[in-house]
């Protein structure tokens, strides 16, 4: 289900990049945070918890909460709604396909 | 270590006419703040440049000017951005992060003005994906210009929602409810206070009757009582409550939603005021635990002051004066300016401040949050997203001798995940007044430690061969 978007038309957005979600390329516009770009590609969910493999997503949305966390560049545990997206930066979302995986406490 | 005579923390209305008032007087100021922009949240302004910037209301308007008189001094004030504050030593040494580099700080004078934000409340359901706060989802439209689902129920308590309400449907977003808590009697009462200010009731109504006119339901005496989805929000049940919050029992109804937005109003953001040593205070209609301070705005820490929501709830204009204040006393503090000046300066201030107060008093007691609303979270209902405490957990722990918010924390480690506590510690406080009819002073509130937010221990490293 997609019920993210973005508002008005991405021409009035500033420059267009790549960046890439979890390998795939997707297109982010400056300024905009990796939240921004994850919820408007519809992937609401940005990870897995640890103990019980519930998934997460943004919550407060001002850098208070740390549920949005995602791995930048290889860096774990970013907030995703304080980080601006920036040209070619890769972000992976964290125990999302791991269910059962030996990383799962990772 | 770099010097300032004025360290600001924060970057919102408190925090910048602060900034620009002690321009004025002379006095130099770093403002430190983790955003990558300044305004703070209610000054946020949108990532890229917007074409129909009429559209785009007074606190946009108001939040450019304050900018533009902050770039006007920019020989006296130094911005620095993505500068997260974390620790504090004493004599007004701070640790701060600044674009991942680690760097301290002395200031003579301080000025704390972390705001607020909004006050979580667990429920059944309250941590799938799609559930979000108020002010998240303003920041997402205004600032960052997305939606985050396309069929949104509002719950909550007070004026906030409805903003966000109107902003979703001028975003092109379906709002399938607007569910307040407070009852229209407790609205009616309190209407003769509110109209000292008769704007802003009358903006109050303007929302109402554009829901009408958008056949969005506005129920008031409801609250959500859960959020139902495998994966994420599918649906949303409300019921109606009494007047300590409580549901009553065959009230609830549900609509499909994709997304939901909690805003139970705000509460201050204190970790730095409790690191600093400030004595604090705790205040229901200002929003809880704030600090204490005198009426030149400064702590019972000499030469650290507070401004804005952060020292309780008040709202931006309230906010832009007691910054205001805080600049004039610094300066009056650094030496620049003696007490009769500082008092002549301060005198109309005062006056308009206590008027606004007047205000922001009446809207916090008429939707000031009733106990009943922590009757929702059922013993397997997450009460610390961070370390997955539930309240089971916490009941355990207060019935095997827990008595103090602290001391649940100890035996069950809600508070010590990455949040701190900002999540649970409202509710923990909630729950403990609840279980042991205690009063809030009793139930207390969360240590505050450094780091007050996560640092790579590499900058640790990097700090340590600085010094």
């Amino acid at each position: 289900m997609n019920g993210g978007r973005r508002i008005g038309s991405v021409e009035k957005r500033g420059a267009e990049f790549q960046i890439t979600l979890d390998g795939r390329e997707v297109s982010a516009y400056a300024g905009e945070t990796i939240a921004t770009v994850l919820l408007a590609e519809g992937d609401i969910i940005l990870r897995r918890t640890s103990k019980e493999d519930k998934p997460r997503s943004v919550f407060c949305g001002i850098g208070i909460c740390f549920d949005c966390l995602v791995t930048v560049n290889g860096v774990p545990n970013q907030r995703a709604c304080m980080t601006l997206a920036r040209p070619g930066c890769a972000v992976t979302r964290q125990r999302v396909f791991s269910r059962g995986a030996g990383e799962k406490r990772g | 270590m770099k010097e300032v005579q004025l360290a600001i923390v924060g970057a919102g209305p408190a925090a910048l006419s602060a900034a620009v008032q002690a321009a004025k007087l002379g006095v130099s100021s770093i403002v430190l703040d983790e955003n990558p922009q300044l305004g703070g949240q209610i000054y946020r302004q949108p990532a890229f440049k917007i074409v129909d910037e009429e559209q785009r209301g007074k606190h946009y308007r108001e939040g450019k000017q304050i900018l533009a008189d902050v770039a006007r001094f920019s020989d006296k004030i130094d911005v620095s951005n993505d500068s997260l504050v974390w620790g504090y030593f004493g004599q007004k040494e701070l640790a701060v992060l600044h674009n991942g580099r680690p760097e301290l700080l002395k200031a003579q004078q301080l000025l704390i003005a972390t705001g607020a934000y909004d006050r979580p409340i667990p429920f059944p359901g309250w941590t799938l994906p799609g559930v979000f706060t108020a002010g998240g989802v303003q920041i997402m439209i205004k600032s960052q210009r997305v939606l985050p689902g396309g069929r949104f129920l509002l719950a909550g308590s007070g004026p906030l929602q409805l903003a966000v309400a109107d902003q979703l449907l001028e975003a092109g977003a379906k709002v399938v409810a607007v569910v307040e808590a407070t009852s229209t009697m407790r609205m009616m009462r309190s209407l003769p206070s509110l109209l000292r200010q008769p704007g802003l009731v009358f903006e109050g109504f303007n929302y109402i009757t554009k829901f009408s006119l958008h056949r969005v339901p506005y129920i008031r005496s409801h609250v959500i009582v859960r959020a139902l989805g495998s994966e994420r929000v599918e649906q949303a049940v409300i019921a109606a409550v009494d007047e300590n919050w409580e549901p009553l029992a065959g009230t609830e109804r549900t609509f499909d939603a994709d997304a939901i937005c909690l805003g139970y109003g705000l509460i201050p953001n204190i970790d730095l005021t409790r690191l600093c040593g400030c004595a604090h205070e705790y205040n229901h209609t200002l929003g809880g635990w704030k600090p204490t301070h005198n009426e030149h705005m400064e702590s019972t820490v000499p030469g650290v002051f507070v401004a804005g929501d952060g020292c309780g709830i008040g709202g931006v204009y309230v906010a832009i004066q007691q910054g205001k204040l805080a600049a004039i006393y610094g300066a009056n503090n650094l030496g620049l300016l003696d007490d009769s000046a500082a008092d002549k300066l301060a005198k109309p201030i005062r006056s308009k401040l206590s008027a606004l107060q007047k205000f922001e008093m009446a809207l916090g007691e008429l939707y000031s949050l009733e106990n009943g609303i922590y009757t929702l979270a059922t013993d397997d209902t997450v009460i610390c997203r961070c370390e997955e405490v539930k309240l089971r957990d916490i009941r355990e722990a207060i019935h095997s001798g827990a008595s103090h918010v602290d001391d649940i924390k100890r035996r069950t480690r809600s508070g010590m995940g990455y949040c701190q506590g900002r999540m649970c510690g409202s509710s923990l406080q909630g729950i403990v007044e609840s279980e042991l009819n205690l009063r809030p002073e009793d139930a207390g509130h969360l240590k505050s430690r450094l780091p007050i937010k996560p640092v790579p221990i590499t900058a640790l490293l990097d700090l340590w061969e600085s010094v």
